[in-house]
């Protein structure tokens, strides 16, 4: 049995709130007038319930905020973010580890281009600004970088960038991947296997002046970027800052002395509409009769929230240290076998979508998909790839072809992605067979002209009102 | 919420109106950052994690069987998501933040009860804490955690008798 005032005092919270009955409420007031032990009780609960709210009363803003940006999301979505052109990695390779390793190195150099495409975002914070000002004095840098992809294993390779924009980026097993944006090309080195492949990227926009990967520190500010405390890293106290995005959350531990960064965590969070995918899907050179152990992935991301669930942290930074040219050199070294190919990064916009729809229809005797993201579904389209270009003849060759029509097709379910998160797709290609010149099977919004954009079923591009359209 | 009941908001959102969703987020974004604050134990983190909460609240809405019962089923994404952050932060090993009070988190004026805070079972903290945050509402406290309203008046009763214990071995009191 509970004692009177073990009950009194329970019933304080809901007393001190107001909420109980009037009988309830000139019980305990009765009570709490002849009983010191629950009187001072009170007085203590009260102290503490003023604590309690001024710090609820602390967090106010970060609620605010919390509120604001998930409600932005729903608003206006991402539509009115920066849509950028799609920056794509592959890579052959021969372990799923360096794989997955060079993959990850090039998603992020993906990324950097991509904000870089973005143009300057103004500084606001001064702090910041320093630390700006110290990163474009510096001619080289150093670092390790670890990726945390969703569930599955991390791994680290070590990155070099030199003034003149080159990055050199070693991964584990002792690959090589050398990254020349400005001249257009990739050299990937396979010491084991003594073999250098050279991509050259084909349609890749214009921009003004060199670029530079040590620009990504321009993507490390925002008007919401701050200053949110210190933290003691390898024994040195830092200065921290926080820059919160839509699709990621950046912190920047800067050394306070040199204003320079000694640690960066770039967290990257997908869409939560499920229903935008990350188009990505592998194929091998076996499925062409060639060796097995030989494939090549394609996946095709963008800022604006089509990636993956991962976690970079770019550790060890170490700043205008000296580093031999010849590092990042785009001639393979002696000894190594070249294979060079060419790869197609422009931006041709819808064109990509009706090519993919064009090669579906004809691999599935006229029939179009019947959900836009069986596009990305390998049990799908490997298949198509597969009966398509494997013809007993060169294998290698036959793999070539197949990679180049596997990137037509995710970069035209990439289109289709970008008009989801602008929340303007809809797709009605179910059932519908190639040549229906009536039937429409996709369209979206068009921004800069008004009215939507519309596929038909013989592939056909035109412009129609809401109207024209099915419900 | 614009005189909308919860259900209705809820059958809204599940056809597409993400504009219904604003309501709910309105609504629920101080618990669901209680949770998070509770569980996590500093505000970059809750915020963070509070985030992902509310757009997997929406991504998975059409999971959602009964409208009405949104608050305890947020209040589950939320704790779920802080047990997978926590489960990840250990495997991270990261330092321990060190607010300071000109950032955007906790001034250190609170440091103490922070302190106190991080010193309960995690089932009074959360209770405290959503009741701070939430209304002063037992009846929401005990929609979060899926216990009666009577068992929430206990816990939080509890809580606050254990913080002022530990506060007043602090010197606070």
């Amino acid at each position: 049995m509970k004692n009177i005032c073990e009950s009194i005092q329970e019933q304080m919270p809901e007393f001190m709130a107001g909420v109980l009955s009037d009988e309830q409420t000139t019980a305990i007031e009765r009570h709490i007038s002849k009983c010191a032990n629950c009187s001072e009780y009170l007085q203590a609960l009260q102290v503490d319930d003023k604590l309690f709210g001024d710090f609820a009363g602390s967090m106010a803003s970060t609620v605010a905020r919390l509120e604001k940006n998930v409600i932005e999301t729903l608003e206006h979505g991402p539509a009115d973010k920066m849509l950028l052109p799609i920056s794509i990695w592959r890579t052959i390779m021969k372990s799923r580890i360096a794989k997955l390793a060079a993959a990850a190195v090039v998603i992020i150099v993906a990324a950097l281009c991509i904000h870089q495409f973005g143009g300057t975002i103004p500084v606001t914070q001064a702090a910041f600004a320093d630390v700006l000002e110290q990163v474009y004095k510096a001619r080289t840098v150093t670092y390790k970088q670890t990726f945390y992809p969703g569930e599955s294993r991390e791994f680290t390779n070590q990155v070099m960038i030199i003034e003149s924009g080159v990055m050199r980026s070693e991964l584990p097993q002792g690959n090589i991947i050398i990254f020349d944006y400005n001249g257009g090309k990739n050299l990937h080195l396979m010491p084991q296997q003594k073999k250098a492949i050279l991509t050259y990227r084909v349609g890749q926009p214009r921009r003004k002046g060199l670029f530079n990967y040590l620009d990504w520190v321009k993507t490390l500010h925002k008007k919401d970027g701050k200053l949110v405390g210190q933290e003691e890293i390898d024994g040195h106290i830092a200065d921290v800052f926080l820059i919160q995005r839509e699709f990621e959350k950046i912190t920047v531990w800067v050394n306070p002395q040199t204003n320079l960064p000694v640690r960066v965590e770039n967290i990257s969070l997908p869409h939560p509409n499920k229903d935008i995918v990350m188009p990505k899907m592998f194929l091998s050179l076996g499925d062409f009769g060639g060796d097995a152990s030989i494939t090549r992935g394609i996946m095709i991301g963008s800022n604006s929230g089509i990636q993956e669930k991962m976690t970079i942290v770019m550790s060890d930074f170490q700043w205008d240290v000296d580093l031999d040219e010849s590092l990042f050199d785009l001639e393979p070294p002696e000894g190594y076998s070249l294979e060079e190919k060419q790869f197609n990064v422009s931006d041709r916009g819808e064109n990509w979508l009706i090519d993919a729809l064009a090669f579906w229809t004809e691999m599935s005797e006229g029939l179009f998909p019947s959900a836009i993201n069986d596009l990305c579904d390998p049990n799908l389209i490997r298949p198509m790839l597969i009966k398509k270009f494997d013809k007993d003849g060169d294998a290698k060759e036959e793999f070539e072809q197949a990679c180049q029509m596997m990137n037509v097709v995710l970069q035209g379910l990439m289109f289709a992605q970008q008009c989801k998160v602008e929340g303007s797709w809809h797709y009605a290609g179910n059932g519908v067979k190639i040549g229906e010149a009536n039937k429409p099977i996709c369209w979206w919004k068009q921004k800069e002209k008004g009215g939507y954009r519309v596929i038909y079923g013989d592939l056909s591009v035109g412009d129609a009102e809401v109207e024209e359209l099915p419900k | 919420m614009n005189g909308r009941s919860e259900e209705n908001l809820v059958e809204c959102c599940r056809n597409g109106e993400n504009a219904a969703y604003a309501s709910l987020v309105k609504a629920y974004s101080g618990r669901v950052f209680a949770i998070c604050l509770a569980m996590l134990g500093n505000s970059h983190d809750a915020e963070d994690v509070a985030q992902q909460s509310l757009l997997k609240g929406l991504a998975d809405i059409k999971q959602l069987q009964d409208g009405e019962l949104f608050g305890a089923w947020i209040s589950r994404i939320a704790r779920n998501l802080c047990i997978d952050f926590i489960r990840r932060r250990k495997h991270e090993q990261r330092v321990l933040r060190q607010q300071i009070a000109a950032g955007s988190g906790t001034s250190r004026d609170y440091t103490e009860l922070e302190a106190a805070l991080m010193k309960l079972p995690e089932e009074y903290r959360l209770a405290l804490t959503l009741y701070y945050f939430d209304g002063h509402s037992t009846k929401a406290v005990a929609e979060a955690l899926q216990i009666s309203q009577a068992a929430a008046q206990v816990r939080i009763s509890r809580a606050r008798k254990k913080l002022r214990n530990l506060l007043k071995a602090e010197g606070c009191a």
